[in-house]
């Protein structure tokens, strides 16, 4: 239970605290902690989602531990459809099959049929084995109309070095179900009139996902301690994204033909490498990480993060932040394809596999209310360009901004509390 | 504080066995929830053990220990071992928290005061030469080196009790899987399940006042320990004033409350708090208040 | 956009990271560093964890797993979804 008093101070807590620091450990109290997440996201013009989040953890007297998740998410807005915009009007059909929509000249094509919502519910629970170790393992269930995932998940970790050094090993699985509207599209199959005939797999995509981790925690003094990991994570299975096209354009002019649908490699693995740093100052803190990931599709990126706690008081806080992330094209991102050439093995425009860097600024407000619960306010503002005028651009596609940056803004409110 | 008689006894009380022998200067009992009696000894033996351990390393009347090496270090840098830092960084823990008002160097003030009853109080010139000489701001210490100014003196009584409860608590709960009850003359831990679900019955006696403010609670879990000055005070003026220094005045904290009890996790949290919210004085309702968590206050 | 030497690149670079890291991992550097239990006080701020809001990483990551090519390292135990 945690109070404040008039100079904001919780002395009961911190003594409780300065006791554990003695090897004096409280006895381990049932507790609860409840939070919860509002966040809202909107690209202008674009996708626009909110998302809720409510954790329950539970710990008992003899530390073990229990956690229950609850995600909903709703999407509504237009998302890229991987064609290249044009001087003159275009038209695509919708996935579903039945209807159509346009593309206005010059303005990237744009498909606004994601009205969607997902859940998602997972739950876990810790245990101790023994003085220096932990154990957990949980289960993971995401629903949306027409995707699906289920996963599990195992880790153990151990403390050495009077706690200094913290080695974990983290696996998870997770296979997922994709069954889109009007069913899969044959890979680089034609996208035909709304209405008539198109080339379809049979049954629903699968995919397997296979993650394994090794993760280093170390106190290097008493306000620094890092933190590196290696994950490799494996996905096997059908990754094609089933509503977005290619534009198949003339060599000469640039005019689409026609379009099909993109056709992704059905084997993936990544490697990721994270490395992370918190460093306490006289007042404040900082927190600084990099991340690289490389992986056999030729995508390789970094990120940069970077936290600034400011302190206010002893429960309030001003936290700017900065994220800038940069990530190469995959092998077979193709902005568009030639009418004149053969088909690639395997080739798609979402500009998510395209050559990018993007930039977040955030700024976070934390403070601890009267009645000792805990709230949070964020808002970030996310900037992402690419490519605009590739080299391989022909005709008039050179004049047209064929990556235009997307700006987001986000918003996020936070609330927690303990019984 | 005087170590005591050198009996240990072990009685059968209900379903438990009551540990009972002297330390620190109180009775100090351990109830285990047990059955087999030579288990019940060995348990109470390491407890005694532990708990004459902790009273010798930290007394400050004897010769030999590592308080007395400070005290006499002349300004000269004394190394502590690991235990000892730990509690000196501890102490300093709750110099920060209380502003100043709680403080390990401020014993030397106890040479100005006699509480008796009576009602001389010393002159201010003599608490002020001796304030000369408190501040734990005016010590060095940099884990594990301490260097204090000649003259200093640092005294971790206030600390003694409630830690040598929680270690004899740790202890425990590492040899055995029963659950018990520490109490050294009423600063007291329960530790564990009992086998019959039922918590403990306990009783805390504040010395000096009236047998009905005995405080009778049923305690599963936690620690309790009570802070008071009802056994040693001087009336001055009229006021009653406990023996509990103001470090920064050299002075009786005023109006600070006759006893103050409370619940917490470890005893040393407990202890703590109650220290700090006698330190209070006048504002240990709104204080405790404040901190939440069980308390029990006696004007 | 020669891809081949991009990837060829990517792969030095992590072969240089691990070349970095596996001393530190083996040599037990780790055994030296670090402090007492009982100079634990700043580390024990909420502000110095590796993961000070979880809840925050995993919304974060969910956005930037729809927007962007990578994901993960961050121990999220979150799965799939069709985001788009």
């Amino acid at each position: 239970m945690a109070a404040t008093s008039k100079t904001g101070q919780n002395v009961r807590g911190a003594l409780l605290t300065a006791c554990g620091l003695l090897g004096i450990g409280g006895a381990q109290a049932q507790a609860t902690e409840i939070k919860g997440a509002v966040l809202g996201y909107t690209e202008p013009d674009r996708v626009s989602a909110i998302e809720t989040v409510v954790d329950v953890a539970h710990t008992f007297a003899g530390g073990q531990g229990l956690n229950f998740k609850l995600v909903y998410d709703g999407l509504t807005g237009a998302s890229a459809n991987g064609a290249v915009p044009w001087t003159d009007y275009q038209t695509f059909t919708r996935p579903s099959g039945a209807g159509s929509y346009q593309a206005d000249p010059e303005q990237t094509p744009l498909d606004d049929t994601f009205r969607d919502s997902r859940v998602a519910l997972s739950g876990g629970a810790s245990l101790p084995w023994g003085r220096l170790s932990t154990v957990s393992a949980g289960l993971y269930g995401s629903g949306e109309h027409d995707y699906m995932s289920l996963g599990a998940n195992l880790a153990l970790s151990r403390d050495f070095n009077k706690r200094n050094t913290t080695v974990a090993l983290r696996g998870a699985m997770f296979h997922d179900t994709i069954n889109p509207e009007g069913g899969r599209p044959t890979p680089f199959g034609i996208m035909t009139p709304a209405g008539s005939e198109l080339a379809r797999l049979d049954g629903d995509g699968t995919k397997d996902i296979m993650d394994l981790g090794l993760s280093l925690t170390q106190t290097i003094n008493r306000s620094t301690i890092a933190h590196l990991s290696y994950t490799f994570s494996q996905v096997d299975g059908y990754q094609t994204d089933p509503y977005k096209l290619l534009s198949v354009v003339n060599p000469e002019t640039g005019a689409p033909g026609h379009y099909v649908f993109e056709k992704r490699p059905d084997s993936r693995a990544k490697h990721v490498l994270l490395a992370k740093l918190n460093h306490h100052l006289s007042r404040d803190i900082v927190r600084l990480s990099y991340r690289f990931m490389t992986d056999d599709w030729g995508v390789n990126s970094h990120t940069i993060d970077l936290e600034y706690r400011l302190k206010m008081g002893e429960h309030r806080y001003l936290e700017p932040s900065v994220r800038w992330y940069t990530q190469s094209e995959a092998d077979f991102y193709r902005r568009f394809l030639l009418e004149s050439e053969a088909l690639p093995l395997d080739a798609s425009a979402d500009y998510r596999l395209g050559d990018m860097q993007t930039w977040a600024w955030g700024l976070k407000h934390g403070r601890r209310l009267g009645n000792g619960h805990d709230l949070t306010v964020r808002g970030v503002y996310y900037r992402q360009s690419g490519e605009s005028h590739p080299a391989e651009a022909v005709g008039a596609l050179r004049d047209l901004d064929l990556f235009p940056t997307v700006e987001a803004f986000i918003f996020q409110v936070g609330y927690s509390f303990g019984t | 504080m005087t170590g005591g008689g050198n009996s240990l006894t072990l009685e059968r009380a209900g379903r438990q066995w009551l540990a009972r022998f002297d330390a620190m200067a109180s009775p100090c009992e351990v109830k285990l929830d047990l059955s087999d009696e030579a288990v019940g000894r060995q348990l109470a033996a390491a407890a005694r053990a532990e708990t004459r351990r902790i009273e010798g390393k930290f007394s400050r009347y004897r010769d030999d220990n590592i308080i007395h090496t400070i005290n006499q270090a002349r300004g000269a840098p004394v190394t502590v071992d690991p235990e000892t830092a730990g509690l000196l960084d501890f102490a300093h823990r709750c110099h920060q928290l209380s502003g100043g008002r709680f403080d390990i160097t401020s014993g030397v003030l106890r040479r100005a005061w006699t509480f008796d009853g009576g009602s001389r109080v010393p002159a201010r010139a003599h608490t002020k030469e001796l304030l000369k000489l408190v501040g734990w701001e005016k010590v060095s210490w940099e884990n594990p080196v301490l260097a204090m100014p000649a003259g200093m003196e640092i005294d971790l009584g206030g600390l003694g009790k409630e830690y040598a409860v929680d270690q004899v608590t740790s202890l425990l709960a590492e040899r055995t899987g029963a659950a018990f009850l520490v109490n050294f003359g009423g600063d007291l831990r329960a530790h564990g399940q009992r086998r019959d679900g039922r918590p403990w019955r306990v009783g805390v006696e504040r010395p000096g006042l009236p047998d009905a403010a005995a405080l009778d609670l049923e305690l599963a879990r936690g620690a309790l320990a009570t802070s008071g000055d009802a056994r040693r005070y001087l009336v001055h003026k009229g006021k009653r004033l406990g023996h509990i220094l103001n470090p920064h005045t050299g002075w009786p904290v005023s109006q600070a409350p006759r006893s103050v009890t409370v619940l917490a996790d470890t005893c040393l949290q407990a202890g703590v708090l109650s220290t700090l919210a006698l330190l209070q004085g006048k504002n240990a309702e709104e204080w405790l208040a404040e901190q939440g968590g069980q308390h029990w206050i006696i004007r | 956009m020669n891809t081949d030497s991009r990837s060829r690149l990517g792969r030095c670079a992590l072969w240089l990271l691990l070349a970095l890291l596996l001393p530190v991992l083996l040599t037990g550097c780790a055994g030296s560093m670090g402090v007492q239990p009982w100079e634990r006080d700043l580390l024990a701020q909420p502000g110095m964890a590796i993961d000070p809001d979880p809840i925050q990483t995993a919304l974060n990551e969910h956005i930037f797993f729809s927007k962007e090519a990578s994901t993960g390292g961050l121990g999220t135990a979150g799965g799939g979804c069709g985001c788009n």
